[in-house]
């Protein structure tokens, strides 16, 4: 026992210098100059830890955001050696095209009908899922297959499944004779966009409906329990303990994927390549036909900036109106 | 009582803190180390860009865009050869398709690792000699044996610019008109050689059976440059062009507008819903399940369809795209360019191997018509007693005097910086949907897209100078 005594007393200090005043400490020689910086930097330790993670960072985000930024001041060109400043002309070039407020426009519609078709599904999907008791570990599994695929596959299989000649959804349609010829759902102004949403939702909902299911789970039976004591049909239920337990999930949910709908760039490029006549061309899209057919990366990068503008405005505008960051 | 008596002991190196001064020393101690290591490594590697003071040995990268298993293997092979007869010389391939290359070569410049031979087209070549990504060809083409080594005018059309070879064609091809035996059959139709616009139009008109069979269906995807090289070899057809050689739009004369009127009447007439989504890469699937009659087709088609789709392939037949004045030949030469990497003396030792006689029309054969000699001693009986070729003797032989009569797309006054953005821009493509989708009239939209196209035309010159 005593070696345990022992080990709780206090651990002799292991500094070089003695501390100051204390007895027989010899009066104070000329420090050489790498102590003072080793002194320094030992008062500083804890930058050192905090170095690694804002290095990450500023490599990981901030260059390639400033790198951006700056190129949009500039009229670099891949096909060309030199770049030089340009002040605001590629913003000005951007904002005075009537192609950019196009593409806004479609590009709201593209994210909003598909964060709103993927979060009703998910939710639809998330409640009948909560209720069944056997097998839902396969369903779930099943349902999130999607994800597993790369979008270039699920993209020219759309394509494929949409043909007008070929494809299945006209065979099927025609002969249940909801349409009379084939459409050509991904060559048509008129059903293009709703198209490439539907295709969209159809990927995305599983995403949902797995968050969603796991936010359900978190809400405490006896809720309910106590609501049915006191009456409450399943609509009541819905929306008054459903619909605020899920509160936070849904608002992160939102959020994110709103982003990824507004900056998915593959599904509307490999489906229709923004056509026909521009009625899919999304800012993504608008964006890749400046920078990468043209090599314009001056302007792509003045559209990119905007772009984040747009986006930045939309998720303020869905905090705003969700609130999640004043929820306690 | 053991366990009370050893866990101090045990425990103690934990219940020492660590000062800070010792924490800093580690880190710097483990820095300082990390970088002698690194040094040392340094010193051990050749970071796989070193090059040799001679130039004939090191590591050389070459990239192609042969995606295709039996090439992939041949140009392993022959590099393999290559190492064998340089010691100490490695050769690194990796495999690029077109639709990468135009993003993978400005980030590999800007890495400063670009390879030191590559396979490219030539509207990308322009670009890249335009950003000094290039050693030009002519040590190359010495070693050749100079420009009468290739076919006739053919780097006239395709690799001069600016007074310099950038590029060397490796192989070439020229676009047909494919069409169904069969089905023009049933029809009562035949073609010509050199069939005229009216002669097409009619038979693709009278082979149209709607709604699963068309005459023609047209491929105006705006992701894909077919819409706008189809119109261009009806305008060069009609003995017109898209711009000409100092960078001043033409899609408003008239040679465009009849062009563009007769592939609006074809759209409507004889092609099917969905033009607007096909690529050319949907080619060989509408031909194969008989949506299309005809196609525009380079020889590849045909060879692909020889091994894969035998019974489809017999009842394939070509003749050269349709002819108003002329024919619209559209010449396509896969071509070697020098990247500037880093081993230049031995790229160019590289390049002309693979031009070697062991190496060069085996290359060829290694899908049967898909490529064609661009080197004029390969237009031999070597070349054409491959069976498959031999087979479709006639489609090879249109296929050559089309590379003799024609130039690639937008290159008719040879290679230029313009025709490379002019195409990738998809202005045509947008402005055919506006008419067949949105009802534009032909004027209107062409109208449109000379606007466009000279504003693309006039970035690029205020960029020349």
């Amino acid at each position: 026992m005593t070696s345990r005594l022992a080990s709780a007393e206090r651990a002799p200090a292991h500094s070089e210098e003695p501390a100051p005043g204390s007895p027989g400490s010899a009066p104070p020689a000329a420090r050489p100059w790498y102590r003072a910086l080793l002194s320094w930097m030992d008062h500083r330790t804890h930058l050192l830890m905090v170095i690694p993670g804002v290095g990450l960072l500023l490599a990981m985000v901030a260059y390639p955001v400033g790198f951006n930024v700056w190129n949009s001041f500039t009229d670099r060109n891949l096909s060309f050696p030199t770049s030089e400043w340009v002040g605001l002309a590629n913003y000005e070039r951007v904002l005075t095209d009537a192609a950019f407020f196009s593409a806004i426009t479609r590009t709201l519609v593209w994210t909003f009908s598909s964060v709103a078709g993927q979060l009703l599904l998910g939710f639809i999907g998330a409640v009948a899922l909560q209720a069944v008791r056997r097998g839902q570990g396969p369903l779930r599994l099943g349902l999130i297959i999607p994800w597993a695929f790369p979008s270039i596959v699920l993209a020219y299989s759309w394509k494929f499944m949409l043909d007008p000649i070929v494809g299945v959804v006209n065979d099927v349609s025609m002969r249940v004779g909801l349409i009379d010829q084939p459409v050509a759902w991904l060559g048509n102004e008129a059903t293009a966009m709703p198209a490439v949403v539907a295709m969209n939702i159809w990927f995305g909902f599983p995403f949902m409906m797995v968050a969603l299911l796991a936010g359900l789970q978190t809400i405490p039976v006896e809720h309910y329990e106590s609501a049915r004591v006191d009456g409450a049909n399943f609509w009541q239920e819905l929306r008054h303990i459903t619909l605020p337990g899920l509160r936070h999930v849904i608002g992160a949910l939102i959020v994110l994927r709103s982003i990824w709908v507004f900056n998915n760039f593959d599904f509307v490029y490999l489906t229709t390549g923004g056509g026909p006549i521009r009625v899919t061309e999304t800012l993504p899209v608008y964006a890749f036909q400046i920078g990468w057919t043209n090599y314009d990366i001056g302007r792509m990068a003045a559209v990119s900036v905007a772009m984040l503008g747009v986006l930045v405005i939309i998720i303020a505008v869905y905090l705003k109106v969700l609130r999640v960051d004043k929820e306690d | 009582m053991t366990h009370s008596v050893n866990a101090p002991s045990m425990s103690r190196p934990i219940s020492r803190p660590m000062s800070r001064r010792g924490f800093m020393r580690g880190v710097l101690g483990t820095a300082a180390g990390a970088g002698a290591l690194g040094a040392l490594s340094a010193c051990g590697d050749d970071g796989g860009s070193s090059s040799s003071s001679d130039g004939d040995s090191g590591r050389l990268v070459f990239w192609h865009n042969y995606t295709q298993e039996a090439r992939v293997n041949f140009m392993r092979d022959v590099a393999d050869r290559f190492e064998e007869s340089h010691p100490d010389t490695t050769v690194e391939i990796e495999v690029v398709p077109f639709p990468q290359f135009p993003t993978k070569w400005p980030a590999a410049q800007a890495a400063g690792n670009l390879p030191d031979v590559t396979t490219v087209l030539p509207t990308v070549a322009v670009s890249m000699w335009q950003a000094g990504a290039l050693h030009p060809m002519e040590p190359v083409l010495e070693e050749l044996g100079g420009t009468s080594a290739f076919s006739p005018g053919l780097l006239d059309r395709s690799a001069m610019y600016e007074d310099q070879h950038i590029l060397l064609p490796h192989y070439v091809h020229n676009r047909l008109l494919a069409h169904r035996t069969d089905i023009l059959s049933e029809a009562g139709v035949s073609l010509s050689e050199r069939p005229s616009w009216d002669e097409v139009l009619s038979a693709a008109q009278a082979t149209t059976k709607e709604p699963d069979q068309f005459g023609w269906m047209l491929k105006l995807s705006a992701s894909d440059t077919g819409g706008g090289y189809l119109l261009w070899m009806l305008t060069r057809s009609a003995d017109g062009k898209f711009f000409d050689a100092d960078g001043t739009a033409m899609l408003d004369t008239p040679e465009v507008k009849r062009a563009t009127e007769f592939l609006v009447e074809l759209g409507r007439t004889a092609s099917g819903p969905g033009q607007v989504n096909y690529n050319i890469n949907d080619n060989f699937s509408l031909i194969n399940a008989g949506t299309t009659v005809l196609a525009e087709v380079s020889g590849a088609e045909i060879g692909i369809a020889a091994v894969d789709a035998p019974d489809i392939a017999d009842k394939l037949a070509t003749t050269f795209m349709p002819t108003d004045v002329q024919p619209g030949h559209q010449m396509g030469a896969v071509s070697l360019a020098l990247p500037k990497g880093n081993n230049p003396s031995l790229a160019q030792e590289f390049a002309a191997f693979l031009y070697a006689e062991e190496n060069y029309v085996p290359f060829l054969h290694t899908i049967p018509l898909f490529m064609f000699p661009a080197l004029a001693s390969a237009n031999s009986p070597e070349f054409f007693d491959e069976p498959t070729i031999a087979k479709y003797e006639t489609t090879a032989q249109q296929t050559l005097t089309g590379v003799e009569e024609g130039s690639p797309p937008g290159f008719e006054d040879g290679p230029n910086p313009y025709a490379g953005p002019v195409f990738n821009s998809h202005v045509i493509e947008q402005m055919l949907q506006n008419v067949l989708v949105g009802g534009a009239d032909v004027d209107s939209a062409l109208a449109t897209a000379n606007q466009t196209v000279q504003a693309t035309l006039d970035d690029i010159s205020s960029r020349l100078g």
